[in-house]
């Protein structure tokens, strides 16, 4: 840990874990993402100049459809509106970063190569042809152009890499929000757009492991050739219900900063308290349930009974309802206020005129008869970009109200207006016209005669919206460099606490500790007292002042690993989909013995060095040895090396700089210091540690429990009881699964025994224990190892024969893995309890505790795979 | 923290109960299939309020963090549940 470079230096961006820096790493890359898209759009509008096309083939456009589309919504517009999270959440609450800095690092850095991820499949034959949603069974290698496939299968692993950022971010934010808010600011009373963020991540938390699990299974049958997405029991009908599962929410998750930025804008510029806040809140938490409930209105047109299109109609009429409260509420404000019309409020108010055409165009689509009608059109086209589109525009008016916040000086404000007008021209002249030749099928270029005027006039409209922004890029960057500084708020009427402190905010953040407690923002400069004095000049260094673990604690970490650790996940992504199915696994397998070696070497160099570590160097050599006998035995030691492609060796590389990457994170000393006095309603009693974890682990039920639900899913339309009987085995003992259970369970029982100990003060026995609980681990996966080789091997029984093969080997495969990443952490924690990191009842004995949680739900995702794939 | 031997019973008791859903599978399985799923997977929540209550001691948490589990385990019972009903 090391002080950071100034922001002049390349190097500062590289490693900073600065809230406000990775806050403007987010807003520069996501529009780096939004001009590649939306050059991908303007090829689009021309294709549309005429029926039949004009400058693009086939194939191509449809790669420029679905490239175009996955980029908006993924790594433009969420992105976007996280740029503003990082950077104004913390300021809003009163905190100083967020709750996991290094964290929040890693996810920008896999989101940004998430995204290049993408860029990449299109250079790799080609990317996704069959659109955004991804549609089974176009996602498949048996319908997707031979040329393509490699990058079909780097498009869905970037995809995987930019869900698992989105998911380290959203228990990074929940953790921040309920747990370090400034003393005496109730959850109720934090600002809107923060409420929007918080409402925003629970969505993410949960949809986005749906999404997971879909990505996971659908590289599966990429990599693996499973048959999930290609089952004719309802094949392509379980992606369409775990993508909508998950993309229902999803509009709203792009959609509530936009509002938070609206509620916030429109407050400041009418200069009046939101009408009916608390009804609003309300609204949006109401919206936030129901969007999990309303997923199947997207797949009217599918083979679902009828019963089910009624009630997803009736919860699609029902989540239509709080929104026109909200609308009602913003509307009603300005109203009641004074208005003042400068460029951020106008990009509010248009945002949200488009979104009341969008959002009413929407409910025609929510009923069935109807979207007989509309399915597959441009109506539906037209709907969502005035609604998503909405979201964006009231983003940008976001970007104009804060940029002087975040630069510290002010925009020109008539270009300002001039950017509004020619965008909102553009924008209806672009969808509007959609509307009134709504039977163009969509994304397809071919439409009647009668069409062509109109599709001219929404590609003349594109060029004008996508030209106005050009004023904005000149208008930001010449302000920049202006002499037009701001102090702490250049906008009148502003409550929330960003506006409070300088522009741009020094880097702790506050003059003092902030403190709600008296009913309005002080600066409490002592941080150990309450007395509520203001002191607004205080030192900002933001040092040591609540040094409880004794360490010497600095509020601005620099740290390599995130970028590293992504940079590893980067070169996996374009790596893995040019590997045979034979060869995929290997590199991971690879992987793990280097693993244990830098475990042991990192260890001795941070911990000293010990016995333990040399052990875990010398161990590594016969476990590598071990691999390459295994290796031998599948390919041929040399000729396995020598057929295997480029591609392979890439995914190796990437691999080891993982496992590298992983020792070094974990050894790294990095201590934030968790602030006393703050509000943490309802998570008084917990540390962020654990609440971070709970929150994964939420994530994770999903997770599995999507994976699981997938097979029943499948098994229930094969028909329950005839599955077994069908499967291509010809016996499949219940006793592996029986004494995996007993052994899982005591390797539960004896890492609760390791955390008592370790709570006691006891070395010995900790180790003994969390020994014990890896050796349970290594028994459960011989043990399985075993089994395996019975059906895969002997009875040839294989993931590839049947549907029961690909659910059976793929879930409890997935099982295996995290079994396994749980032992590598053990080895991990054996190491540091060695040189006694563990035995006392201070902070660290609780990474024994935190360990366990995980372990435990390792182990009840078995105490139902045991029932459902052996038993019943 | 609960105490080592509670600690024990509860490890004994998930034992006994994997023991039971074991030997329901040799006994009872052939003749009900229906009643044997209903209790095999009643008791496999059991184990699993179980462990989450004591080994992961969500009884002594806040109670919203026994709501984040639950708000994941709702959700997918929605999604299992509803796509399952859908397809019927
Ligand atoms: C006012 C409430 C809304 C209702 C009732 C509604 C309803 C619908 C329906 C029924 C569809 C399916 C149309 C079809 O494919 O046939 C749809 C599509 C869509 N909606 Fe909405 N919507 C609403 C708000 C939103 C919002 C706020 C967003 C995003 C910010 C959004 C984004 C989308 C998107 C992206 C699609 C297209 C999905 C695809 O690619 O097929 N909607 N909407
Ligand atoms: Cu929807």
């Amino acid at each position: 840990m090391a002080d950071l470079p100034p922001r002049s230096s390349v190097k500062r961006w590289l490693v900073t874990t600065n809230h406000k820096d990775i806050g403007i790493l987010y807003l520069i890359t996501s529009i780096f993402f939004l001009v590649v898209a939306g050059v991908l759009a303007l090829l689009i509008r021309l294709q549309m100049l005429e029926s039949g096309g004009t400058i693009l083939g086939g194939a191509e456009y449809n790669q420029v459809v679905t490239a175009h589309g996955l980029l908006m919504v993924f790594w433009f517009l969420s992105p976007f509106a996280f740029a503003f999270a990082n950077y104004l959440v913390p300021l809003q609450i009163g905190a100083k970063d967020l709750a996991f800095p290094r964290l929040n690092a890693m996810s920008y850095w896999l989101y940004l190569f998430s995204g290049l991820a993408l860029i990449a499949s299109f250079f790799q034959g080609g990317t996704h042809e069959g659109g955004w949603t991804l549609y089974a069974p176009l996602n498949v290698p048996a319908f997707v152009p031979r040329v393509a496939e490699m990058g079909e299968t780097t498009a869905v692993i970037g995809l995987v890499l930019f869900v698992t950022s989105v998911t380290l971010g959203s228990v990074n934010f929940l953790t921040t929000i309920y747990r370090m808010r400034a003393e005496g600011l109730r959850m109720r009373d934090i600002p809107l757009f923060s409420m929007s963020i918080l409402l925003t991540v629970w969505m993410m938390l949960f949809a986005f492991a749906a999404l997971l699990a879909a990505t996971i299974l659908l590289s599966s049958d990429h990599l693996l050739a499973t048959q999930y997405f290609t089952d004719e029991h309802g094949g392509s009908m379980l992606w369409a219900h775990l993508f909508w599962f998950f993309g229902h929410p999803e509009v709203y998750i792009v959609f509530f900063p936009a509002l938070g930025a609206m509620a916030e804008i429109i407050q400041t510029f009418s200069g009046r308290r939101l009408v009916g806040r608390k009804w609003f809140i309300i609204a949006m938490a109401l919206v936030a349930v129901q969007s999990f409930i309303v997923w199947m209105h997207h797949m009217f047109l599918t083979s679902i009974n009828l019963p089910i299109k009624t009630i997803f109609m009736v919860t699609t009429v029902g989540i239509s309802l709080p929104f026109d409260l909200m609308v009602f509420a913003l509307i009603y404000t300005m109203i009641k206020g004074r208005i003042r019309w400068k460029t951020p409020f106008l990009f509010a108010l248009g945002a949200l005129l488009i979104f009341i055409l969008g959002g009413i165009t929407g409910v025609f689509l929510g009923a069935v008869a109807l979207d007989y009608q509309f399915r597959g059109s441009y109506w539906v086209v037209a709907h969502f970009h005035y609604v998503m589109a909405s979201g964006a525009v009231a983003l940008i008016g976001g970007l104009y109200y804060w940029y002087p916040k975040i630069t510290g000086k002010m925009y020109n404000e008539f270009l300002g207006k001039v950017h509004f007008v020619f965008a909102f021209i553009g924008f209806n002249m672009l969808y509007f016209p959609m509307f009134l030749v709504w039977e163009t099928p969509r994304r397809v270029f071919e439409f009647p005669e009668g069409f062509t005027l109109w599709h001219q006039v929404a590609t003349a409209g594109a060029f004008l919206f996508a030209a106005s922004f050009l004023i904005m890029f000149y208008n930001l960057f010449r302000s920049l460099y202006s002499d037009r500084t701001v102090d702490s708020s250049p906008w009148a009427y502003t409550g929330s606490a960003e506006w409070a402190i300088e522009s741009p905010p020094p880097e702790g953040n506050f003059p003092g500790r902030p403190s709600f407690a008296s009913g309005k923002l002080d600066f409490v400069s002592d941080p150990a007292t309450d007395g509520g004095v203001e002191d607004g000049h205080a030192a900002t260094d933001g040092g040591v002042a609540h040094a409880s673990t004794g360490h010497d604690v600095h509020m601005d970490h620099a740290s390599w690993w995130p970028l590293l650790v992504s940079l590893s996940g980067l070169l996996v992504a374009v790596g893995i989909g040019g590997i045979p199915a034979s060869y995929v696994l290997w590199p991971f397998a690879f992987a793990l013995p280097f693993f244990v070696a830098f475990l042991g070497i990192e260890g001795a160099r941070q911990d000293g060095r010990a016995r333990i570590h040399d052990l875990y160097v010398v161990l590594s050599v016969p476990f590598l040895l071990a691999l390459l006998g295994g290796f031998h035995f599948h390919h041929g030691l040399v000729d396995g090396f020598a057929g295997a492609n480029n591609t392979f060796y890439l995914t190796l590389v990437g691999a080891v700089l993982g496992a590298y990457t992983f020792a070094g994170i974990g050894y790294e000393k990095f201590n934030v210091p968790e602030p006393e006095l703050t509000e943490a309603w309802p998570f008084e009693n917990v540390t962020n540690t654990k609440l971070g974890m709970w929150t994964f682990l939420g994530s994770d039920i999903i997770l599995f429990g999507a994976l699981i639900g997938s097979m029943i899913f499948i098994r229930f339309q094969f028909g329950w009881t005839d599955w077994w009987p069908a499967a291509g085995y010809t016996d499949k003992a219940v006793w592996p699964g029986l004494v995996n259970t007993y052994v899982l369970l005591a390797s539960s029982f004896t890492i609760v025994l390791a955390y008592v100990y370790a709570k006691r003060g006891s070395r010995r026995k900790t180790l003994a224990f969390l020994s014990l609980t890896f050796a349970g681990a290594a028994v459960f996966l011989v043990n399985k190892a075993y089994e395996w080789n019975e059906l895969y091997i002997n009875q040839g029984w294989t993931h590839t024969s049947d549907i029961m093969g690909s659910t059976y080997y793929l879930t409890t495969g997935l099982h295996a893995a995290h079994v396994i990443v749980g032992m590598l952490i053990l080895l991990f924690l054996i190491a540091r309890a060695y040189t006694g990191a563990y035995w006392s009842d201070d902070e660290d004995a609780h990474t024994v505790e935190y360990f366990g949680l995980y372990w435990h739900f390792v182990d009840i995702v078995w105490l139902f795979l045991f029932p459902l794939f052996y038993i019943l | 923290m609960a105490s080592v031997k509670l600690y024990t019973i509860i490890f004994v008791a998930l034992a006994a109960i994997t023991t039971v859903q074991f030997t329901l599978e040799i006994v009872l399985i052939e003749e009900a299939y229906w009643l044997t799923f209903g209790i095999v997977m009643g008791l496999s929540t059991i184990k699993t309020l179980a462990v989450a209550g004591w080994y992961m001691h969500m009884l002594e948490e806040p109670r919203a963090i026994t709501y984040i589990a639950m708000a994941g385990v709702l959700g997918v019972i929605a999604l299992t549940a509803g796509a399952a009903y859908s397809m019927t």
